[in-house]
């Protein structure tokens, strides 16, 4: 049984990572096909995690959650051939331009298992193309709030549905195209779904489940008692609130059950971008106490029972409608785990917040797509890559990039310290861009812009709606976290 | 009529295999490699094949061989001192590569060193645009400078590689005439040469690559073909590529990087060789060796291509982890399934098999040879699988009681199950990992694996074949005649072949057919004179792919075209064939979306070496047996006692019911108790689902 079971899950986790690939590979933005921001996963009708590939740590709980909430708004009014979407940091989300797309599939008349993917569009409204926005104060300023909403309905496009959600884009052909490849590679996850449950019969799937999840929480209970077994420790640093510095406070307890995060004494900052959402908080705080093992053990839902988190509502760790929480990832939750490993004793580091920028046509154009110009990282401390919690992204090629968006990268090279100096030169046509430089721990930026156009070169900070003419040459400085192992 | 003497042979890390062909009878033998000078242990097992066949030197016809030596060089950075000089800004490209952390939570994550260090990575001022187009003139003046420190250094090759080079190649070759004159007897190589593609770490790596086993590999070649003309070798001589053709000396001196993995493409083109002479249709090349196993899906007799390979991954088997380079390769899937791979419970309490190998040595614990970590191989000593004695032609006895004993130990008493019910749980984790992994394959690649006929070989396939099949609902298994030196047997079926790249980056609202025909001409003149090398006189094959997207993906789809001259207006043609293949990988198209193209490929071949369709069987015979043997039977999860065959004792048209037994010297066949078996009129052990 031990062997039947153990074969039965690693057909399963063989789907949920053909649905990954699938994704990658059909979608058309390159949030998606080189950043990888998304995760694929496989829930039960509970809903539980029953395996999922995630190329970041962030979407950790937020499938499931998400999924969660599709379950419980639809309750009894789902059907075979249903597609739901959900996008709301207040409905099991996080950052607003993450969807969550769920295939319900039903087996023998009953929510058995089924297929869910959590991607970020390329744009979804929001105050400036691309959900940068360093100043946001309010979700809608990040982008539009998507609750459960059908776009299949029996396996029916549900075209006003579909119309609505794209019309709501300023780079709607490319959130459609990313829309029908995911529903393309929900729908052959579901007929791969029914295969083998129809092969092995739903009681043995049900328990191959059942059993990978059980293991997964004790194993890694176990090894978190092993390894902190009684601790109690309190970490704290800040995050730069609209109004000043916020504080950001960790109780970090491991007990049999598992770990628990306590976040009282964690303040508020209302009218900034950095709000994390409870299903984050507990995400960044499982990777931050169970990196060393993640790779060896099951993504399921076996883990996600490990993590309880309590936070002030109100404040940056359980804000309220409507706190913006666009950059939560880029920050926050860098922030969270470096705190949670401090409480934990772990002296390495997984954090390594990074500059950003997105650019655009001048604000005003109908169609206009963003590009994220993600032309290199931060060294990770251990010397190699980029930090863990960058996630599995690629980073494009130079050569690509100039070819495709007619943007010059004029090199990306080490520099003495290890950090990554770039330079891209927009040879395109004006466009303007927000630049993103989050506050390192101890108070410094983590990177630099220098932006030279028009004869004149000048250093930037975070910043919003930055020309940059034809010609114009944008420097970045990636900081480096740790001493960059020779090549 | 002049005799048909041909010879080919496979140079591995541990064995070298050598198969004569001679008017069609085959004789062959395994030898030790010898590592210091690989071409006298294999001159030492050419000398024993003739005179077992009672051939002379002179006698031979034709000669072909594969080796690992470049993919081995690599490995164990023994390869040439190298430096790279590329473009102002890139210095670190190779290094940075494109920062993919394939092990999502590794801390310390473990890449290949680059085979060029950043103290040999040297850069200077110029550029192209995209279109080729020179933007800042190349420093002729820093890069002749460049001498003194290469020549300081000791370099013995140098990769030369500029940004969007594979678009206009005049700053790469100017460089390189530079360095040429400065520093001669330094192998240089072009990345517009070997690699005329975009995406410029991807070309780097193949362009340093080719550079770091050039004059290792160039002297080799001058060494044997030295060493074959003294031992009396007078007819040509080729070499396997890992895209599955056969190439000159001469070529194979300027593209050694092309002679990685020539020894599983020699596998596949040996399935695909007896799928045309079988007239099979569609089918799956199952191949398990001591290490890996490689699943291989061949259609109408023609191995699918790729264009990209990973050397030296640190992770075993894991994408991401090794350094690319882009030269043909047959497509495949490896996987760490071999009869060496090593079983063990993991932290979740799974049975995990692989990717480590307990090798040759000190090799499966039954082997008596110190081995204690149990392996596939002791599973099926434990199942009954594999007889104690007789094991590699009878050369060694195996210990049946330490194969029970590590099984036991790792296996059965974490999990607390007996030793048979272990040793069941390995051999069925092992399956599983390889039928998942060519379900993968195949899904991977819009493939069906319905209605597939599987044909194994390698000395661990017979054994697992049938239990495969059974999970992947393959009804029938072919396990060739001297399917122990497949590979070497493949390099005698393989055609001459050159495959040559361009990218040439256009959209198809764009379609410039002026453009990609001077490209596509360039590039069949240029595949035409390799091929001419080695084959003066000879029909020619040509024909074209283009990598296809649509606009703004990230993974382009290979795409058959008519090789004729464009017309601008046949954009719409060449975007119906891109949709063709779009919807059969992903079954559906996206309407009104552009396609971009990329890059342009052109392969040129003799044809593959006609076969004579064999007739299945001759009358049905039933077979005799020469005992029982007690295997464990997955069936009913017990030992039973069944047929013991030996398979050279089985004449053409021998009928075996399954469960059975087939025991020859250099694998053993299990038939299934879903199987029965039959001998063809070739030799070849054809499996066939009982009806069910």
């Amino acid at each position: 049984m031990i062997v039947r079971s153990q074969i039965v899950y690693s057909r399963l986790c063989a789907i949920v990572r053909e649905l990954a690939e699938t994704v990658g590979r059909t979608a058309r933005s390159r949030g998606l096909t080189e950043g990888r921001r998304y995760a694929a996963a496989v829930l039960t009708g509970a809903p539980q995690l029953a395996a999922q590939v995630q190329f970041g740590p962030e979407h950790a709980y937020l499938v499931r959650d998400s999924a969660a909430t599709v379950l419980d708004r639809f309750a009894f009014n789902l059907f075979d051939g249903d597609v739901v979407i959900v996008g709301d940091p207040y409905s099991g989300g996080s950052t607003p331009q993450m969807l969550t797309v769920v295939a319900p599939l039903f087996f023998e008349g009953e929510l058995v298992l089924f297929p869910a993917v959590r991607a970020q569009m390329a744009d979804l409204a929001g105050e400036f193309p691309g959900d940068l926005h360093p100043f946001a104060a309010e979700t809608w300023q990040d982008a539009v709030r998507f609750t459960p909403l059908k776009i299949y309905r029996h396996g029916v496009l549900q075209r006003d549905a579909l119309r609505f959600v794209l019309r709501n884009s300023r780079a709607e052909k490319i959130v459609a195209a990313d829309l029908e490849a995911i529903v393309a590679a929900l729908r052959a996850s579901c007929a791969a779904l029914v295969r083998l449950m129809t092969e092995h019969g739903r009681a043995d799937v049900e328990t191959a489940v059942a059993s990978a999840i059980a293991h997964s929480r004790r194993v890694a209970a176990a090894d978190l008692e092993a390894r902190f077994g009684g601790r109690d420790e309190t970490a704290e640093a800040t995050i730069p609130g609209a109004g000043g510095a916020v504080p950001l406070k960790v109780r970090v307890a491991v007990g049999p059950d598992g770990l628990t995060l306590d976040l009282a004494g964690t303040g508020s900052d209302p009218s900034g971008p950095f709000n994390m959402t409870p299903g984050q908080v507990k995400g960044y705080g499982l990777v931050a106490a169970l990196a060393e093992r993640l790779d060896e053990i099951a993504f399921n839902d076996g883990l996600l029972q490990l993590v309880t988190a309590t936070a002030p509502k109100g404040s940056i760790a359980d804000p309220v409608l409507p706190a913006a929480t666009g950059l939560s990832d880029a920050l926050t939750g860098h922030r969270l785990a470096a705190l949670v490993r401090r409480a934990l004793g772990l002296a390495e580091r997984l954090d390594g917040p990074a500059p950003a920028i997105v650019a655009f046509r001048p604000i005003g154009a109908e169609e206009n797509p963003p590009v994220a110009l993600d032309l290199a990282f931060p060294l990770a401390a251990q010397g190699w890559g980029p930090p863990v919690l960058a996630g599995r992204r690629t980073m494009p090629s130079a050569e690509e990039m100039e070819a495709r968006e007619r943007l010059v990268v004029l090199g990306r090279e080490f520099d003495e310290t290890g950090a990554v100096r770039a330079a891209v030169r927009n040879d395109r046509m004006p466009l303007e861009a927000n630049f993103f430089l989050p506050q390192a721990a101890d108070g410094a930026t983590a990177g630099s812009f220098t932006l030279t156009a028009e004869g004149a070169t000048r250093p930037l900070e975070s910043a919003t709606i930055v020309p940059i003419a034809e010609g114009g040459l944008v420097e970045i400085t990636y900081p480096a976290y740790g001493t960059r192992a020779d090549g | 009529m002049a005799r048909s003497v041909r010879l080919a042979f496979d140079i591995g890390g541990t064995f070298t295999d050598i198969v004569l062909d001679l008017d069609g009878r085959m004789v062959s033998t395994k030898v030790l490699t010898t590592p210091d000078a690989p071409e006298r242990g294999a001159l030492e097992g050419i000398a024993a094949v003739l005179a077992e066949a009672g051939v002379t030197p002179p006698e031979l016809t034709l000669l072909v061989h594969g080796t690992t030596l470049a993919t081995n060089a690599i490995i164990e950075r023994k390869g040439a001192k190298t430096a790279l000089v590329t473009t102002a800004g890139f210095r670190d490209s190779l290094e940075m590569a494109y920062e993919n952390r394939f092990e999502q939570y590794d801390m310390y994550i473990e890449k290949p060193a680059p085979l060029v260090p950043r103290r040999l990575r040297f850069t200077v001022q110029e550029r192209l645009n995209a279109r080729g187009q020179p933007l800042v003139p190349l420093d002729e003046a820093a890069v002749a400078a460049l001498a003194a420190p290469l020549r300081e250094a000791g370099i013995e090759a140098v990769a030369v590689g500029f940004l969007h080079s594979y678009a206009n190649d005049a700053h790469e070759r100017r460089a390189a005439a530079l360095l040429a004159e400065a520093l001669p007897g330094v192998r240089i190589t072009l990345s517009s040469e070997v690699c005329p593609e975009i995406r410029e770490y991807e070309r780097l790596s193949t362009a340093v690559a080719n550079a770091y086993v050039q004059p290792l590999m160039a002297s080799y070649l001058v060494a044997l073909e030295r060493a074959l003309g003294a031992f009396g070798v007078a007819c040509p001589m080729f070499l396997m590529t890992s895209g599955g053709g056969l190439t000159t000396f001469e070529t194979a001196a300027r593209f050694p990087i092309r002679l990685v993995e020539s020894g599983p493409a020699g596998g596949a083109i040996l399935a695909a060789s007896l799928a045309g002479e079988l007239g099979l249709g569609r089918i799956l090349s199952f191949d398990m060796g001591g290490t890996t196993a490689k699943i291989c899906l061949i259609d109408e007799a023609a191995p699918q291509k790729s264009r990209f390979f990973e050397v030296d991954r640190r992770y075993r088997f894991v994408k991401g982890s090794g350094l690319p380079v882009r030269i043909p390769v047959i497509e495949m899937v490896e996987i760490g399934a071999g009869g060496g791979s090593i079983a063990a419970v993991d932290a979740t309490r799974r049975i995990v098999v692989g990717p480590d190998s307990a090798g040759a040595a000190p090799g499966p614990a039954c082997y008596g040879r110190g081995g204690t970590e149990p392996t596939v191989t002791d599973a099926d000593v434990v199942l009954g699988r594999i007889a104690a004695d007789g094991f590699a032609g009878g050369r060694l006895t195996l210990d049946a009681t330490a194969a029970a004993a590590a099984i036991g130990r790792s296996v059965g008493t974490p999990l607390g199950l007996d030793v048979a019910t272990a040793a069941y749980g390995v051999a069925e984790i092992v399956e599983e990992n390889m039928a998942s992994a060519a379900r993968v394959h195949a899904v991977e690649r819009g493939k069906s694996l319905e209605g597939r006929v599987m044909i194994a070989f390698g000395g661990a396939a017979p054994l697992h074949a049938a239990r495969v099949a059974e999970k992947l609902g393959i009804d029938t298994v072919l396990v060739p005649a001297s399917a122990g030196v497949g590979s070497a047997v493949g390099f005698l079926r393989a055609p001459i072949a050159f495959e040559g790249v361009r990218s040439l980056y256009l959209r198809l609202s764009a379609f410039d057919a002026g453009a990609v025909n001077a490209a596509v001409e360039a590039l069949v003149a240029e595949a035409t004179a390799e091929v001419r090398r080695g084959a003066p006189d000879a029909p020619l094959i040509a024909t074209l792919t283009a990598d296809m997207r649509y606009r703004g993906q990230g993974h382009e789809v290979v795409v058959p075209l008519p090789l004729e001259p464009f017309e601008p207006g046949h954009a719409p043609t060449l975007r119906a064939a891109f949709e063709a293949r779009y919807a059969a990988l992903y079954g559906r198209t996206i309407p009104g979306l552009d396609i971009e193209v990329l890059t342009w490929t052109v392969s040129v071949s003799t044809p593959v070496v006609p076969v004579v369709p064999a007739t299945e069987a001759g009358p049905a015979i039933d077979a005799r047996s020469v005992g029982t043997r007690p295997i464990h039977d997955p069936a009913t999860e017990r030992f039973v006692g069944v047929p013991l065959y030996d398979r050279a004792a089985l004449a053409p048209g021998a009928r075996v019911t399954g469960p059975s037994v087939i025991a020859e010297a250099q694998t053993t066949t299990i038939v299934t108790r879903g199987f029965d078996a039959a001998v063809d009129r070739a030799g070849h052990l054809r499996l066939t689902r009982k009806e069910r």
